[in-house]
């Protein structure tokens, strides 16, 4: 066996077996099992950076390998090549800043065992999510890490907004699941099989019914429109903020929401096997891409200007992000068929590293000052500077990298989605999505000037506030570091990528874009430093004030509210239901009685109503158990092959 | 030679006459001798009924080894898509099993049941037409047929549970009738599937189409066999889809007990039969997929949960109803095993199966009449009321496999067809089950010879003659055909010829 297949299987089988000892050795002491998890996030580390030098000295081939699953029928398999390498990367690096973040953030928090179980289990199925071969394991993962998402935003299990929370992110994540689950059976329809490779043989042999691929590539869509918070199903990631706040930076920042980047970026990466497709696929697929993408820029980046939450404008601005990365896939294959040509491909990935490290940081500093002043309403804070003085020079970093300054990461990486947008998209998108930008820096200044300057509020005065203890700032400081760096990389990480950039690092400060991009800083600069300076009142009193724009804001544009409208009516036409059923079989038992007794006694309706209800549930579940072992055992004599 | 009128004369004389019943009854409640008067009318009923059956009999019979014979309603068309009925030897069998029984029920019933009593008559209609729909289930020969008329068979039945018309039978009537729903819905899905592939639904058609289908469609026609096979599963009360048997008896009053345990359960099973051996015939001679498995798991969990469940009940009409069950895994036993040991064996356990709990529910019903309901009052009934008990003992020995009792030939017949086909396992499950069974049986003895009655009251209870004479009827049939299995076997002898994998 071969290093990198050794590494490929092991670096999520082995964090999904070892979550399965997390409550074993939680049993006998807590302090091994906070080493064991740390443990297991380095050794799944060592195996995902492992993967890395055989992929980057490869000519941009996948390599697979397989073993068989349903035998005949399905085989599990890894894939490995730069993208699943990439975010195998990201997701075993993040693992381990948070694992080590966490023994500080959830220090004497109840039900540890569970938080690590879960942790470990969702390293690894967002692991096997992003390496799996096979469409049908992928969506296996895929549902996996939505059930330890569900469960990590219910963590605190005895509020009832987690609970409330974790269901509304679930239910409202499945929409993309279904879609995805479509799209899967539709290809196996089209191709007779689930795997990767099996796909991309089958495009290329040129044997495809294009409109289908059409409707399957937006099912795709709608998948990752759901899996990444994007427009108009992005309102769940706020509601995320209930999780605890490592959780957010791993799940709701770094990796979990990227899953539909991921599935974007691996699905256009097969669409080019055939040329073809990508062409018929440029008039609308593409477009819509990039359409929700600017749009959900822009909604994102408009919300954080009004949210109270700390966590709140993080939300936002991930989903302002994701946002943008949407929109340099969508403009990705404009003007090529080939991926290796395609800008926006690499820019939308390449941002996607750095909005983790920029959104983790954020969130891993958000940690910190929730943990001293047990509260996430900015209102109650102010004035931090002095107290916390070193998480207060970390949020700088984060603060100019979210802004896109120079020459941190955001700045090259966005720098190339725009330059994608302003290549290939409409007038309306570049307007919408530099417009997106500048309000980046506002809200950025905003949440930097509630939290950190002014005068200190009531709130802390009563408190004494207290720096982030060390292990919490170190992982913070490391992804600060990489903030830094992270955009020199960029022509290393293209080569490894194996994509032809024709922009240098460079170019990146003479483009065009650039001056039009710090010009729109200036209002933007202008007006939070108006508003939260000078408190120049007349916008804080259209912020606070009865107007069409406030209530859109602070209603997240009413989209929840319509959500929650079709449930009530949902809701409304089930109970109506309940009422009718109810008046129905109210007079029938009057009616059986009169009928067959000559005296029907009144307690005959409650029986009739209540008696069969209890036991009579068990004997249709034991029906159906039946009907499983009778299943069980025709499959167990004639074998898997002959159903 | 048989035509199509043989076949249709029982089937229609038994419901024409329960829809005749109602005026007549109507006349005969005028007059002063009721009782006698009612006997009459069902005496005659059935001596007419017995003999177009003993016509239909003869007139099959009347060549020398008859072949099975396909009859459809229209004549001449193509059978498989025709309705059919389908005459061999097994069929007849139960045809006349079933009417003999119900005759010697319903004499049960007519003196049972109190004549003033207002939807008597409407309750002896109903036993009239299970009667017809279950010989017309039983003689049918396509699986849409028998589903027509066993869905008329449980609807009937369910209208039998309903009789006491109080709480408890309303509510086990109602689970019947959803288990009942749920079965016919996954029969039905079955057949719809088993349609589509070979295009029809006779017997015959089905078992010859078969052989010609492979890959995906072999499939998919498991699947359908197994919810056809589930579905009757449920009726037949098979572990884990028994549990509304035993509610629904405890709730029906002695002789729908009687009924729906002696005939309908055994139709139920009959089914079975003609799918696993007839259509997708046994693994051993070529079948479609190898059922043996789930056949002897079932058969398994169905005698053991039976027997144990019967063990710890106290309510004496419910251990009998747990009985039942677990008679019901012996007959599985005896499918599994899907030999000519193992069909012989079945059909001879159907008839004494039928007698049996037949006799065990009307000998409890006639205790029952007098207050002796759960197992504590029983204390002492031996001796004051000695020939239902006696009738009781009977049927629990014969239960139990007791020598020379028919319960002993029937379970000889089913173990040995199980250990021919090295299922030994099984039949050693099956004996251990039934010393269980034994140790009930005589515990249920001991209570009621043993023990002293629990109000001190020794004195005879006077018990009505007119109930005992069915009830001695039955005891003389399970001695006769314990001592004499011949008789019944020449009857089965013409099926051993008859079966599909013998034919050339």
């Amino acid at each position: 066996m071969m290093l990198e297949e050794f590494s490929a299987w092991f670096v999520w089988i082995i964090p999904l077996i070892a979550s399965l000892f997390v409550p074993v050795i939680g049993k006998y002491s807590e302090k091994a099992r906070n080493y064991f998890v740390i443990a297991i996030a380095g050794i799944v580390g060592v195996l995902a950076l492992s993967l890395v030098p055989s992929v980057w000295s490869g000519e941009g081939e996948a390599i697979t390998y397989t073993i068989p699953w349903i035998s005949g029928f399905v085989e599990a398999g890894v894939y490995i090549d730069s993208l699943s390498v990439l975010f195998t990367c990201l997701v075993a690096f993040f693992a381990l800043i948070i694992a080590v973040y966490s023994q500080g953030y959830m220090k004497g928090e109840e039900g540890l065992t569970r938080y690590y179980y879960l942790l470990l289990l969702f390293i690894g199925s967002m692991i096997g999510l992003v390496i799996s071969d096979n469409m049908l394991q992928m969506f296996i993962f895929w549902e996996m890490v939505g059930l330890c998402s569900y469960a990590l935003i219910s963590f605190w299990y005895k509020k009832p907004e987690s609970i409330h929370s974790g269901v509304k992110v679930f239910i409202m994540t499945r929409i993309g699941d279904i879609m995805l689950l479509a799209a899967i059976a539709i290809l196996f329809y089209m191709f007779g099989t689930f795997s990767f490779h099996g796909v991309i043989e089958g495009l290329q042999s040129g044997v495809f019914n294009t409109e289908l691929m059409v409707i399957t590539a937006f099912l795709v869509l709608g998948g990752a429109v759901a899996k990444s918070a994007q427009f108009p199903l992005f309102t769940w990631l706020y509601s995320a903020m209930e999780a605890p706040t490592s959780v957010s930076a791993l799940l709701h920042a770094a990796t979990m929401v990227k899953a539909g980047i991921y599935l974007l970026s691996r699905f256009i990466l097969i669409f080019a096997a055939a040329p073809a497709l990508i062409v018929a696929l440029q008039p609308y697929w593409f477009p819509t891409i990039s359409w929700i993408g600017v749009i959900t820029a822009f909604i994102g980046a408009t919300l954080g200007l009004m949210t109270t939450d700390i966590k709140g404008v993080l939300a936002y601005s991930t989903v302002s992000q994701i946002g943008f990365m949407m929109a340099g896939l969508g403009t990705a294959m404009a003007h090529t068929t080939d991926v290796a040509m395609s800008t926006g491909w690499f820019a939308s990935l390449f941002h996607m590293v750095s909005h983790a490290f920029f959104e983790g940081l954020g969130f891993l500093l958000a940690g910190g000052i929730i943990h001293a002043l047990g509260t996430r309403d900015m209102r109650l804070m102010g004035g931090l500077k002095k107290a916390m003085p070193l998480t207060f020079a970390l949020m700088i970093i984060m603060i100019v990298t979210t802004s896109g300054l120079p020459p941190f990461a955001a700045f090259f990486s966005k720098g190339l989605i725009l330059t994608s947008v302003m290549d290939a998209g409409s007038l309306i998108q570049t307007i919408l999505i530099f417009a997106a930008t500048a309000i980046t820096f506002a809200y950025c200044i905003r949440m930097f000037s509630l939290v950190f300057m002014g005068k200190p509020s009531e709130h802390i005065s009563k408190i004494h506030v207290h720096e982030a203890p060390k292990i919490m700032l170190v992982p913070a400081a490391i992804l600060a570091a990489l903030c830094i760096v992270w955009g020199i990389a960029q022509p290393y990480i293209a080569s490894f990528m194996h994509i032809e950039l024709e922009h240098t690092l460079l170019g990146a400060f003479t483009s065009a874009e650039t001056p039009i991009f710090l010009l729109l800083l200036l209002p933007a600069f202008l007006l939070a430093y108006a508003s939260y300076y000078k408190n120049f009142m007349g916008i804080r009193k259209i912020a606070a004030g009865k107007n069409p724009l406030t209530a859109i804001l602070n209603h997240a544009y009413f989209i929840d509210d319509l959500y929650y409208g079709i449930a009530k009516g949902i809701n409304g036409f089930s109970a109506a239901l309940t009422r009718f059923e109810n008046a129905l079989f109210a007079h029938i038992p009057d009616k059986v009685g009169s009928d067959i007794s000559d005296a029907a006694a009144p307690g005959h309706v409650m029986t009739l109503k209540k008696g069969p209800s209890d036991s009579f549930r068990n004997y249709v579940a034991a029906a159906v158990l039946g009907f499983i072992l009778i299943m069980v055992l025709i499959v167990l004599t004639v074998g898997f092959g002959g159903i | 030679m048989v035509t199509i009128l043989d076949v249709i004369l029982p089937i229609f004389t038994l419901i024409v006459a329960a829809l005749i019943t109602i005026p007549i009854f109507r006349a005969i409640r005028k007059t002063s001798h009721k009782t006698g008067l009612t006997a009459a009318w069902f005496i005659a009923v059935f001596a007419i009924a017995s003999i177009t059956i003993v016509n239909l009999f003869l007139s099959y019979y009347s060549v020398a080894n008859p072949a099975p014979l396909n009859l459809t309603l229209d004549g001449t068309s193509n059978p498989a898509i025709a309705t059919s009925f389908l005459i061999d030897a097994i069929a007849l069998y139960m045809a006349i099993i079933i009417v003999g029984i119900a005759a010697v029920v319903m004499v049960y019933t007519v003196f049972f049941v109190n004549s003033a009593e207002r939807p008597s008559d409407r309750y002896m209609a109903i036993m009239l037409l299970l009667t017809g729909a279950l010989v017309g289930a039983v003689l049918s020969g396509d699986l849409l047929t028998f589903f027509i008329f066993w869905e008329a068979a449980t609807a009937a039945a369910a209208f039998l549970m309903l009789y006491r018309k109080n709480a408890f039978s309303l509510n086990a009537t109602l689970k019947y009738l959803v288990m009942v729903i749920i079965a016919s819905a996954f029969v039905l899905l079955g057949l719809s599937i088993v349609y589509g592939i070979t295009g029809s639904l006779n017997y015959i058609a089905v078992r010859e189409a078969i052989g010609t289908i492979t890959g995906a469609d072999m499939n998919l026609l498991i699947i359908a066999f197994v919810f056809v096979a589930a579905g009757y599963a449920i009726e037949a009360a098979i572990v884990p889809f028994h549990f509304w048997l035993p509610d629904a008896y405890t709730a029906a009053p002695a002789p729908s007990a009687a009924f729906l345990s002696a005939l309908v359960d055994q139709g139920s099973y009959y089914i079975l039969i003609r799918i696993l051996l007839f259509i997708i015939l046994p693994p051993s001679v070529g079948g479609v997929f190898d059922w043996t498995l789930m056949m002897a798991a079932l058969a398994a969990l169905t005698m053991i949960v039976g027997n144990i469940f019967a063990l710890i009940q106290n309510n004496i009409k419910r251990l009998i109803a747990y009985i039942c069950v677990a008679d019901v895994g012996y007959n599985l036993v005896a499918i599994t095993s899907a030999n000519e040991l193992g069909l012989q064996g079945n059909l001879y356990f159907f008839l004494i199966g039928s007698l049996t709990t037949a006799l065990a529910f009307m000998a409890v019903g006639i205790i029952n009449r007098h207050g002796f309901k759960k197992l504590d009052d029983f204390a002492g009934v031996g001796k004051k009321m000695p020939w239902s008990s006696l009738a009781l003992v009977i049927a629990g020995l014969s239960f139990a496999g007791v020598p020379p009792l028919g319960g002993f030939i029937a379970k000889y017949f089913v173990f040995t067809a199980a250990i021919s086909v090295d299922l030994t396992w099984l039949a050693i499950i099956g004996v251990l089950t039934s010393v269980l069974q034994t140790a009930y049986i005589f515990r249920l003895v001991n209570i009621m010879y043993g023990k002293a009655p629990k109000d001190g009251v020794t004195t005879r209870i006077k018990e009505n003659k007119y109930l005992l004479i069915p009830v001695f009827i039955l005891v003389v049939a399970i001695f006769i055909f314990g001592l004499f299995p011949n008789l019944v076997l020449e009857l089965i002898q013409p099926m051993l010829s008859q079966l599909p994998w013998t034919v050339p």
